[in-house]
């Protein structure tokens, strides 16, 4: 595999385990709900910087490992086409979940953490996709 | 299961005749990774026209001596 894919499926996984977090905290499984609007976009703010800053690392590591290797690959670049193509039909079925269901939620804050939950379901099925079609070998 | 591929190849046969090179250096000979190569030896992908005339090319022969067509 090449340094662009492994990070590339490394970033996927810190953006799960970020959402993942955030609808945790929200279900009041871990931590405390956030208080208003603000208190949410620090804290989503905050995860972001993490998910990119944990992503560099990564990069810098498995670069320090895999200098020989080609930059990019025709098969990896066709499986993430793929992958990226399924991840998007996830946000399409959730956009319009979302639209069929936004005057039903009772607060933003639910509507808010029904878009980290696209998020996270678009990126599980992406990496789902990758490992599927890494293990066919198409 | 993936479909199989209807284009056939020889790429392993060629490779073991050019004094056992390895899949690693193949990959590296044409600039794609060693699991792309097991793939296309395996029948399970297959690569782009690019990547036909590099392998053809390591193996200084032409692009039908290393693929075919199945059935022909």
């Amino acid at each position: 595999m090449t340094v662009f894919f492994r990070v590339d499926v490394a970033a996927s996984v810190f953006a799960i385990l970020a959402g993942s977090y955030h609808l945790s905290v929200f279900a009041g499984w871990i931590g405390s709900v956030p208080v208003g609007a603000l208190d949410l976009f620090w804290r989503l703010g905050w995860s972001v910087a993490a998910v990119v800053v944990l992503t560099v690392l990564f990069a810098i590591g498995v670069a320090a490992f895999e200098r020989d290797g080609p930059a990019r690959d025709e098969r990896e670049v066709q499986l993430e086409f793929r992958a990226t193509r399924n991840m998007g039909m996830v946000y399409a079925f959730g956009l319009i979940t979302l639209l069929w269901n936004a005057f039903r939620l009772a607060d933003p804050m639910q509507l808010a953490h029904a878009v980290i939950a696209i998020l996270v379901l678009a990126e599980l099925v992406r990496l789902g996709s990758l490992a599927v079609y890494l293990r066919r070998a198409i | 299961m993936a479909r199989p591929s209807p284009i056939t190849n020889r790429v392993r046969i060629l490779r073991e005749a050019h004094g056992q090179m390895s899949q690693a250096a193949l990959a590296a000979a044409i600039g794609v990774t060693r699991q792309t190569v097991i793939a296309i030896e395996l029948g399970k992908y297959s690569p782009s026209l690019e990547s036909a005339f590099r392998i053809a090319h390591v193996f200084q022969v032409g692009v039908e001596d290393v693929f075919g067509w199945a059935g022909d």
